[in-house]
């Protein structure tokens, strides 16, 4: 077993010493003040494809998760929490506002109105920034009976759902069911037919439902509200 | 008032006095003071607040060098928004950003943290007031643990209840050349109950020097499901720099556990997208994308176009502009973007202009915004700079939206 142990050892010792060297992670703190086109000049030379570019708030997530991140070269925490927490202390001059907090660049015009059509885009893209609860203190203070959406066309003096689709309610929801909880953040709602307890029980759970993975990890939390 | 504000007033107390607490330090410090205008969309009435941000960053706190101390926070009073139960009787509000002690290992070797921060690995991110330790240059080996309470940002609180973690952990390295490889786990707890457990693998490698090509995956292990995939690559196979992508997405939305909508049937979404980026040079880039999108049916074509630039011939004027068009599933957007800046001697100027045309769904019909907005700023001293931003923006609820913010910047 000792043999074994010493073996492993001298076998690994030259690859670590050999990755020591090798596979350090490039410091850019020299660079800071460099234009971001001007990057170009190094990576694409050294076999690194440049960053930052067109596509960049869409893709800088897994660079910036990743083991080999370096984003704190440049940047501070802060630049992190301004676009995803609405800081303002290093505002641009094109940064717009939503109230006190600032807003990034993604968030267009009249955003109130667009982004219905951007949050279907990846469904847990908005989670990345906003609670659900950020959701919810808007549209808790919405008139609903001037919704102009399919999800909730008029149907006499309310805004019934079922009512005017039946058909569709199910679809809609499992495509985007987070607008769901926007509207309904405590999903009561939702119990009138999908409760065990009450109404007509409609089962929504998935296939392949996994209930006694998330009812014993999670202490039962939700599981008690329908059952 | 709650423990957890106390901690935030006792943080944002603490940034306000940084000067007094470490004379002998090296002591960097911002802050702006901005006066912002808007009107509340649910009142149609016009409010605004007065806000002021502080920042610090200390080091050379003792004889090493290795300990630091950063903090980010602001304060804020509402002016308008007389009877919303959302802000407190006097309307001042409080957000710490982040306020952490940083012990630097030697020989770059890593960072402890302790105290409010960011944190981030691939099963998730968030803030936490608590520890957190950053390992790396150990061979080809780096990790990332933390720990502590979780910070949740709402409208107007930093919401933080007892019971309420966030712990996560990341081990990576790179096993051959140009190779990164990541494993990250992370649990959420809301009131002492587990509501979110995640699995994180990331893997990239070069190829060539021509091509990078990466895949990176996010388990949730409570639904037992992969809640998203991303699978991609990067080729610049020229000396110029231009760099294609293709990227294949899936997400399958899970939520935490403490909410029914976690047992709620849901279906997935993919996209497959193309991108361009092209440097021409130094001065002027190009870039374009394409995205087909997918809803388990109903699908949806996006795509942008873009420019960035900096004449030769007009030193110091910077110029943006965009095109995006998305058809089909849920709506369509048709929308237009430009702005440009131009810096001169201690002034800058800007302006922008933004014109979208959209469709929410099938049952609605057509609507226009446009928003237009201008800013300038003159720097009075090397540490002192005035800025004025205004935007008019006509809407779906109001044919002038006028909002702008006024601020004196400060750094020493």
């Amino acid at each position: 077993m000792k043999n074994r142990i010493l073996r492993s050892i001298l076998i690994l010792l030259p690859a670590v010493t050999v990755a020591v060297t090798v596979f350090a992670r490039e410091d850019h703190k020299a660079y800071r003040d460099l234009k971001l086109p001007e990057c170009a000049e190094c990576h694409v030379g050294s076999g690194i494809p440049p960053n930052h570019g067109g596509g960049w708030l869409k893709e800088h997530r897994i660079l910036a998760a990743g083991p080999d991140r370096n984003c704190f070269d440049c940047h501070d925490q802060g630049w992190c929490q301004d676009c995803h927490k609405g800081g303002g202390i290093s505002a641009r001059p094109s940064d717009s506002q939503w109230k006190r907090d600032i807003k990034p660049d993604s968030h267009r015009s009249d955003w109130v109105s667009i982004h219905p059509i951007q949050a279907s885009s990846n469904p847990q893209q908005c989670s990345r920034c906003h609670e659900p609860q950020f959701c919810a203190n808007c549209h808790g203070r919405m008139n609903v009976t001037s919704l102009t959406i399919r999800d909730h066309a008029k149907s006499g003096g309310t805004q019934a759902y079922i009512a005017a689709f039946p058909d569709q309610h199910a679809a809609e929801a499992r495509r985007n069911l987070a607008s769901c909880q926007a509207c309904h953040p405590d999903g009561n709602v939702c119990l009138t037919c999908h409760s065990a307890k009450i109404g007509i029980r409609v089962n929504p759970h998935p296939k392949d439902f996994k209930a006694d993975r998330i009812g014993s990890r999670s202490n039962n939390r939700s599981c008690v509200v329908c059952h | 008032m709650t423990h957890r504000a106390r901690f935030l007033w006792l943080g944002l107390l603490f940034l306000s006095l940084t000067p007094a607490v470490a004379p002998a330090a090296d002591l960097r410090f911002q802050s702006s003071t901005q006066y912002l205008w808007y009107t509340d969309p649910f009142k149609d009435k016009d409010q605004s607040d007065l806000v002021q941000y502080l920042k610090f960053g200390v080091t050379k706190v003792e004889s090493t060098g290795r300990l630091s101390a950063v903090g980010y926070g602001r304060f804020s009073r509402q002016f308008g928004g007389d009877n919303d139960p959302k802000m407190g009787d006097d309307g001042l509000l409080g957000r710490l950003y982040f306020l952490y002690a940083n012990y630097s290992l030697p020989s770059d070797r890593g960072d402890i943290r302790l105290g409010r921060q960011f944190v981030s690995v691939g099963a998730g991110s968030g803030t936490v007031d608590g520890v957190s330790a950053e390992l790396r240059n150990l061979g080809p080996v780096r990790a990332t643990v933390f720990a502590g309470y979780d910070v949740r940002f709402a409208e107007t609180t930093d919401r933080t209840r007892p019971g309420n973690y966030l712990t996560g952990v990341s081990v990576g390295g790179s096993l051959v050349d140009g190779n990164n490889v990541d494993v990250s786990y992370l649990r959420k707890y809301d009131q002492n109950d587990l509501i979110r457990e995640m699995v994180g693998v990331h893997a990239d490698q070069r190829i060539l020097d021509k091509a990078k090509a990466y895949a990176d995956l996010r388990y949730d292990v409570l639904h037992g499901a992969y809640s998203e995939f991303l699978a991609g690559a990067k080729i610049f196979p020229f000396s110029a720099p231009v760099t294609f992508t293709a990227e294949y997405f899936a997400s399958y939305p899970t939520f935490d556990a403490d909410t029914i909508y976690t047992a709620f049937a849901v279906t997935r979404y993919r996209e497959g997208a193309g991108r361009v980026d092209y440097i021409v040079t130094p001065r002027l880039t190009l870039y374009g994308s394409y995205t087909r999108a997918d809803y388990d049916g109903p699908s949806a074509d996006i795509g942008t176009v873009g420019v960035r630039a900096t004449p030769k011939r007009a030193p110091g004027l910077g110029l943006n502009a965009s095109l995006d068009v998305r058809s089909g599933y849920p709506g369509d957007l048709t929308g237009f973007q430009a702005s440009a800046d131009y810096a001169f001697g201690k002034a800058t100027l800007a302006a922008g202009v933004t014109y979208d045309v959209f469709q929410r769904d099938s049952m609605t019909s057509d609507f226009t915004a446009k928003k237009v907005w201008g800013a300038g700023s003159y720097e009075f001293r090397k540490n002192m700079t005035a800025r004025l931003r205004v935007e008019d923006t006509e809407t779906r609820q109001f044919s002038n939206e006028f909002q702008g913010r006024a601020s004196v910047d400060l750094s020493f």
